[in-house]
């Protein structure tokens, strides 16, 4: 069973359409949505049979007023700064480490168990999905990103399945590095712009950190055929496999709001490129 | 006054807007500074050509460990709420500490294993610990630049912070490029990262306003909703600049009617400033025509100045 994550650095480069396109292209796979922050992948896909599972990670604090006495040694000792003054707690804020509920002299802050989010398994016409929302203004993102892709590892055994199609999340950070650790591959997408060569440069080093295999595609590129060709020269400078470029279409919005993948969507040209990085990817596999 | 440019959705025209801000409150005479705090990729610096840089270390602090006053009891890792901490009872070389006399003095036989990508840096560890063996240390998370851009021959502050690649929290490096010390300056621009989770909140948080650029398709829409919610939570007055505005404005049109929601401003689905966009070149500068599509947001900027 191989796991290809589709991600980026930049956003807005089109992983989700990209991964969309996959759904439609690759047989025999599950599908994974870890951008749990802002999960778009729903939207093409139209998702039914939607098991819902709640999920909880970390706590939060909640103080009993009628026990504090306005000491004010907890908001003293928060690192996070989410104690207001009136005692009450700025949940956004709260990083659940219990150390005002160490230190009060009062024993008046308790912690509780916090609902970050919920994840969904569902029916799609491209297969199951498993993806999830975290809650506004929520931690842990992570963690809910570890979830599914362990129960989508798990459901993919059970049914026999192939290959695991996972639409990753934007920037380098904890909810990227849960998407990609331990993946059969990534392929980045970028862009041809200073923005997308930069994030490329930093999205490629945290694969490689990662030991993951990095393969990369430019979309939308002939906006710059100049930079779309510095892109391949530092591709082929560090070995990196450059494995399609995909021009701009406007093909893409209207597939979005037609519910289709582009593939559905019938763009010719775009549909033997995506086929052609699948080409490329599988038989690497 | 301190003003955030946030989206929900990733690649609509967050920078795009901050530096055109940027560019028109410092044509316009108004002492601006810009913060990229877009820490894990932050693009705003390809586009300025800075006058003046110092780089400084972003730290956080994480604990360390004197093992000849480990006891090996596990309170630290028992307290940790975030598994960051992992005690090992070293039996055998605990023996050798008994009965062999060279061993040096400083073993205590126990271990403590910090996950330092893990750690909160909360202090609760050397609370918990009855022998004070734990003190703290720093460690680097990503960089900090200080920057000078000279727009109209009036110079304005730069900032953005560079997280080190590997590094899994980016809110801590984001409050201290943040927290800059800024003199002088009557407007921050606060360009924010992607999404609504908690490198997106750090950014807008205690910010007077902000401003949501989305666009016209299906998961822009998405995701405006999104951090419509998130600022509502926050409490922050926020209207809506549509980026790449076409046929498809319904979209978000009917969104923001029915949310009551303002739509301050549209820049059109232009390919000349994608193309503009891609040669690194701030496009308000190349097409001056673009500036108007501004003026209602800088009117507003103007206005709340003087009240």
């Amino acid at each position: 069973m191989k796991e290809l994550v589709v991600i980026s650095g930049k956003g807005g480069t089109g992983k989700t359409s990209i991964t969309g396109a996959f759904a439609s292209i690759v047989k025999n796979k599950i599908l994974i949505d870890c951008d749990v922050d802002a999960a778009d992948l729903f939207l093409i896909l139209r998702p039914e049979n939607v098991k819902k599972y709640e999920f909880y990670a970390g706590q939060k604090a909640i103080i009993d007023k009628t026990k504090c006495d306005s000491c004010d040694k907890c908001i003293e000792a928060c690192t996070f700064h989410a104690i207001l003054k009136d005692y009450s707690i700025l949940d956004y804020k709260c990083e659940g480490c219990k150390v005002c509920s160490l230190i009060c002299p009062q024993k008046a802050i308790s912690m509780h168990d916090s609902h970050v989010g919920e994840w969904y398994i569902s029916k799609t016409r491209a297969g199951t999905m498993v993806h999830a929302k975290l809650g506004i203004a929520e931690d842990n993102s992570g963690k809910l990103v570890a979830t599914i892709r362990s129960k989508a590892k798990e459901l993919a055994k059970e049914q026999n399945l192939d290959f695991i199609i996972t639409d990753g999340p934007p920037g380098i950070g904890c909810p990227v590095i849960s998407s990609i650790s331990g993946a059969s591959a990534v392929l980045i997408v970028t862009e041809p712009t200073p923005s997308g060569i930069h994030d490329l440069k930093r999205i490629y080093e945290l694969a490689r950190q990662f030991n993951v295999k990095a393969y990369v595609c430019i979309n939308k590129f002939d906006i710059n055929i100049k930079v779309s060709s510095d892109i391949e020269t530092l591709c082929k400078e560090n070995s990196i496999n450059l494995v399609g470029n995909i021009p701009y279409s406007n093909d893409f919005n209207k597939a979005q709001i037609a519910e289709k993948t582009i593939i559905e969507y019938g763009n010719k040209d775009i549909d033997l490129i995506i086929n052609n990085i699948w080409k490329i990817i599988k038989s690497d596999f | 006054m301190k003003i955030a440019i946030a989206s929900g959705k990733g690649g609509t025209g967050k920078s795009t807007v901050s530096l055109s801000l940027f560019t028109l409150l410092a044509q316009k005479g108004i002492k601006t500074a810009l913060i990229d705090c877009d820490v894990e990729e932050p693009n705003c610096h390809l586009f300025l050509n800075p006058a003046a840089s110092m780089i400084t270390q972003a730290t956080v602090k994480i604990p360390e460990f004197n093992f000849s006053k480990c006891t090996g009891c596990r309170a630290c890792s028992d307290f940790c709420a975030y598994n960051a901490l992992a005690v090992i009872r070293n039996e055998a070389c605990a023996k050798c500490v008994k009965y062999c006399t060279e061993v040096p003095i400083e073993c205590s036989g126990n271990e403590v294993l910090l996950f330092k990508e893990l750690c909160h840096s909360c202090g609760g560890c050397a609370l918990v610990c009855k022998t004070k063996a734990i003190s703290y240390t720093t460690r680097s998370i990503g960089e900090i630049f200080n920057e000078r851009v000279d727009i109209n021959n009036l110079i304005q502050p730069f900032y953005y912070g560079k997280l080190n690649v590997g590094e899994a929290k980016s809110p801590p490096l984001i409050k201290q490029v943040k927290n800059l010390n800024l003199k002088n300056v009557d407007v921050t621009i606060i360009d924010a990262p992607p999404g609504t989770s908690c490198p997106a909140i750090n950014a807008v948080e205690n910010c007077d306003y902000v401003f949501l650029v989305t666009e016209p398709t299906p998961f822009g829409l998405n995701d405006l909703n999104l951090a419509v919610q998130m600022l509502r939570k926050l409490k922050i007055e926020h209207s809506i600049i549509i980026n790449k505005s076409s046929d498809s404005d319904y979209l978000i049109n009917d969104y923001c009617q029915k949310m009551k929601i303002n739509i301050i401003a549209k820049i059109p689905d232009d390919r000349r400033i994608a193309e503009a966009y891609s040669r690194g070149i701030i496009f308000i500068n190349e097409l001056p025509e673009y500036k108007d599509n501004f003026s209602l947001i800088i009117n507003n900027i103007e206005k709340r100045l003087k009240s």
